[in-house]
């Protein structure tokens, strides 16, 4: 206990009344190492505080973007076809669905939906394989449990995407089929292209011979006629001699040749030189007739010569069209054949990556996860700040100090500030370490954007802290702002997917303007004059919380 | 009329306080001089916090104005800041830190020399008694502990005036009892002590001038004698007496000066206005004289509770 002797030491050195100035930096930094030392001294705070980035990251790391596995399945099989078991058995070796059990009814395969143990039922039902094998579509039926929302979409997508991977093959193997049935008929038409193409050939060879025997018939028609004239000159001299016989006999006064076999035969008994000349004149008559039926007989074989070369002519003009035709069928019968080979991926992507290769999803993802950590670290953590010290009354004995108001505000701020800078830089790190995720940009730059952005972000947790007078109030209003924000930024769902008046009120969220600045020097590899933009509204993001504080921050009690 | 000077820590000249429709504290005039322990007693909701924030610049009055200090309430309000210490009803301080820790806090924002700090702190903590305690966290303190490095935090920038606002409610007796010992010790090495409570036997045994306030008026002001005599109250001298008469109680009244005697059964009640030195070697000597047992023998002192319901009882019939 005190006595006499402690009491010059409790009222010497008076204070002398001090002048507040707006900043002050002893203090400034006096408020930031008592914030500091106040989170050390209450682990329960400080170490989710901590541990909160790295779980964020671990969460978007290994569970955002991943592929659902093991979906509980089972199968009701009404078909019993060969088309059936195999549909089953590529099922089985599926990895999102994880097929637990086969049933024989539908029934049955609901009551284990309602058990729960099951999410999706496949049924294929009876008929199916023929109707795939008759070439027709056919309908696999999927149940799915709505009741889970988050695995009934992704079930969903899953179950059609495995049926038109099947649809795919089935196209594939009849499409197969068609190009070896046009392989087949392009080898018979070739075969009757072969045979057809000789008609020109044929068709030279008839008409050649057509006009060989067109010169042999005018040569024989010639000779023929030459011939003829002779016998006719032959006959003509000899009956001429006959006549000039039978004149010297004085027996026949008048003949006509007509009546000259008959006075041939009158004459024969006259004398041999008129048998022999009638004889004659009739062998040469007989001659003539002989030419004649003879060239009567030609002239029809000629004629039916030239009509049957003009047949053969005609038949061959014919089959060289039906050999251009099939010449043209069997080129579209390749071409059929070749584009079934070709039809089942007819265009493919190939990905042109603009920032790098064999960067992961998670890069991309790190910028707006980033910012949101940063936006909810700093509108959910100054609770204490300004609320919770007016609230437990050690504000008090500050307004008591010489302290202004700037000074408290921006003390406070200040240290949230470097706890967020710190928290990020926490969150990269394992980023990095984790995940192997690599940071194009320079790294003062990146803190820089950290750093801006986090003053108004503070500054949003400043404005609520000074507005509210207990901590509870506080994360009332907290939530309402940060929530929104958190679906806002495009970590979990993309803005474009969201409707128009969302994506408008993204615009004004200063979380848009920091994940498109951190993207722009993480991912992109900007140096910081590039985002001019970007940090510029983050500066003026700053600047209207901070004069927001300004305005709301009382210091009366009351 | 700031002045520095002047023999009164603080003056209050018609201070009132309103929120809205309510008034809080009502035209508010009184002095406390230098050195004084003063204490501002009344119920809950008299007032008596509201005043003590108008008078530590935390609130502005709506009207009146006020000199703490010699300097000028609303217009001298750092000076007056860099005068004053502070003991709030709450702890105020930070339960994640230790006395240092919180003290360095104080010291910094105060713009103090940290090597006088350093040594106030240590002479402070020494005083309160917690030096032992110095780097523990005061979250561990028991509510006793915690309103000493209250105190403690209250002093450190050498104030002339502490303001105690209900400092021992919720403490355990040994704890009230040992922070009442503090602020008279304080008190007595010079340092105007403004100390707030409602409870009355608290106020009586270590407020030399107290302050009655009720619905945010001041009803009374004066020592505890004087609110007591003011009152008109008296002593009660309570005997258990194994037999008496009207006789032996009338010389009893006559012996003791006293305005009345009553009886109930074996008890004797003597009031009496004045309480004499001899009186109970009167009182004894006589009865042994008489042959009169005693069985209880009891002297109890004028309440100030009983001032206070006199007081504000008096104000309505008024």
């Amino acid at each position: 206990m005190a006595d006499k002797k402690e009491q010059p030491a409790l009222t010497a050195q008076l204070h002398n009344g001090a002048v507040e100035h707006a900043i002050d930096l002893r203090k400034i930094w006096a408020i930031v190492l008592k914030n500091w030392m106040v989170m050390k001294g209450d682990k329960v705070r400080l170490i989710p505080l901590i541990m909160m980035p790295i779980v964020m990251i671990i969460i978007f790391g290994y569970a955002a973007g991943g592929i659902p596995k093991h979906i509980p399945a089972a199968i009701v099989d009404y078909d019993h076809s060969d088309f059936s078991s195999s549909v089953v058995s590529q099922m089985s070796g599926l990895d999102i669905f994880s097929i637990k059990y086969f049933v024989g009814t539908q029934d049955e395969g609901k009551a284990l939906m309602d058990k729960g143990e099951i999410k999706v039922l496949f049924i294929i039902p009876q008929g199916t394989g023929e109707r795939v094998a008759s070439g027709q579509s056919a309908n696999l039926d999927v149940m799915v449990d709505e009741s889970d929302s988050s695995v009934a979409s992704i079930a969903k997508g899953s179950a059609q995407s495995f049926a038109a991977q099947l649809s795919s093959q089935i196209t594939a193997q009849r499409l197969t089929a068609i190009s070896a049935m046009a392989v087949s008929g392009r080898a018979d038409l070739a075969a009757a292209s072969a045979t057809s193409s000789s008609a020109p050939a044929a068709q030279s060879a008839i008409s050649s011979s057509q006009r060989a025997v067109a010169s042999y018939w005018t040569n024989a028609k010639y000779v023929n006629s030459l011939s003829s004239a002779q016998t006719s000159a032959t006959i003509q001299g000899l009956q001429n001699s006959l006549g000039y016989m039978v004149d010297q006999n004085e027996i026949v006064s008048s003949y006509t040749p007509a009546s000259l076999s008959t006075a041939t035969l009158s004459l024969l008994a006259t004398g041999d030189n008129q048998q022999s000349v009638l004889q004659s004149i009739g062998s040469y008559q007989g001659l003539a007739a002989a030419q004649g039926m003879l060239m009567r007989d030609a002239a029809g074989i000629y004629a039916n010569y030239q009509q049957a070369a003009a047949q053969a002519l005609g038949q061959s003009k014919a089959s060289q069209v039906s050999a251009r035709f099939i010449g043209s069928a069997e080129s579209k019968f390749s071409t059929i054949s070749a584009s079934a080979a070709q039809a089942t991926n007819p265009v493919g992507i190939q990905f042109v990556e603009p920032y790098g290769y064999g960067r992961k999803g998670i890069d991309f993802l790190l910028p707006a996860i980033l910012a949101m950590t940063i936006f909810q670290g700093a509108t959910m953590g100054l609770g204490r700040a300004i609320a919770g010290e007016r609230k437990d009354g050690s504000l008090t004995r500050v307004f008591l100090t010489p302290t202004s108001n700037v000074t408290i505000i921006l003390g406070t701020q200040i240290f949230y500030l470097m706890l967020e800078v710190v928290r990020s830089c926490l969150l990269v790190l394992v980023a990095i370490m984790l995940f192997g995720v690599s940071i194009t940009g320079n790294i003062t730059d990146i803190i820089f954007i950290i750093a801006i952005f986090a003053m108004g972000c503070t500054g949003i947790g400043m404005v609520l802290s000074v507005m509210t007078k207990t901590q509870d109030q506080y994360m009332a209003l907290a939530m309402m702002i940060s929530l929104p924000s958190m679906f806002l930024s495009g970590v979990f769902f993309p803005v474009q997917t969201m409707p128009p008046i969302l994506q408008g009120l993204a615009q004004f969220l200063p979380i848009t303007y920091a994940a498109d600045a951190l993207r722009g020097i993480m991912v992109k590899g900007f140096p910081a004059y590039l985002i001019m933009n970007d940090i510029l509204l983050l500066l003026l993001f700053f600047a209207i919380t901070f004069a927001l504080t300004m305005v709301f921050f009382k210091r009366e009690l009351a | 009329m700031a002045n520095p000077q002047s023999p009164y820590a603080i003056e209050c000249m018609g201070i009132t306080r309103k929120f809205g429709s309510f008034t809080a504290v009502d035209n508010l005039t009184l002095r406390v001089k230098k050195g004084e322990l003063f204490g501002f007693l009344g119920p809950n909701g008299a007032g008596k916090t509201t005043t003590i924030n108008m008078l530590t610049t935390l609130i502005r009055p709506t009207e009146g104005k006020a000199l703490v200090a010699g300097f000028d309430l609303a217009e001298q309000g750092a000076l007056v800041r860099s005068r004053i210490g502070v003991v709030p009803q709450s702890f105020a301080l930070f339960e994640e830190l230790t006395p240092i820790e919180n003290l360095w806090y104080l010291g910094e924002l105060y713009e103090m020399d940290r090597q006088t700090v350093a040594k106030r702190t240590e002479e402070l903590l020494k005083i309160v008694t917690l030096y032992d305690k110095k780097d523990v966290q005061s979250g561990t303190f028991s509510g006793g502990m915690k309103q000493r490095l209250s105190v403690a935090a209250g002093l450190l920038h050498s104030p002339q005036i502490l303001f105690m606002d209900e400092p021992t409610t919720g403490l355990d007796p040994q704890s009230r009892i040992a922070l009442r010992e503090l602020t008279q010790q304080l008190n007595q090495t010079g340092i105007t002590v403004i100390y707030t409570t409602h409870d009355m036997d608290e106020a009586d045994k270590i407020c030399q001038r107290i302050a009655i306030m009720d619905h945010g008026k001041l009803k009374a002001l004066g020592t505890s004698k004087e609110l007591k005599e003011y009152a008109g109250h008296s002593h009660k001298i309570i005997l258990e007496l194994d037999h008496h008469d009207g006789k032996l109680l009338e010389e009893l009244k006559k012996l003791t000066d006293a305005i009345s005697v009553t009886s109930e059964g074996k008890m004797v009640e003597l009031r009496v206005k004045k309480l004499r030195h001899d009186v109970v070697h009167k009182l004894t000597d006589y009865l042994y004289r008489h042959d009169v047992e005693v069985g209880e023998f009891n002297i109890s002192e004028p309440t100030l509770e009983e001032v206070f319901i006199t007081v504000t009882k008096k104000e309505l019939r008024d």
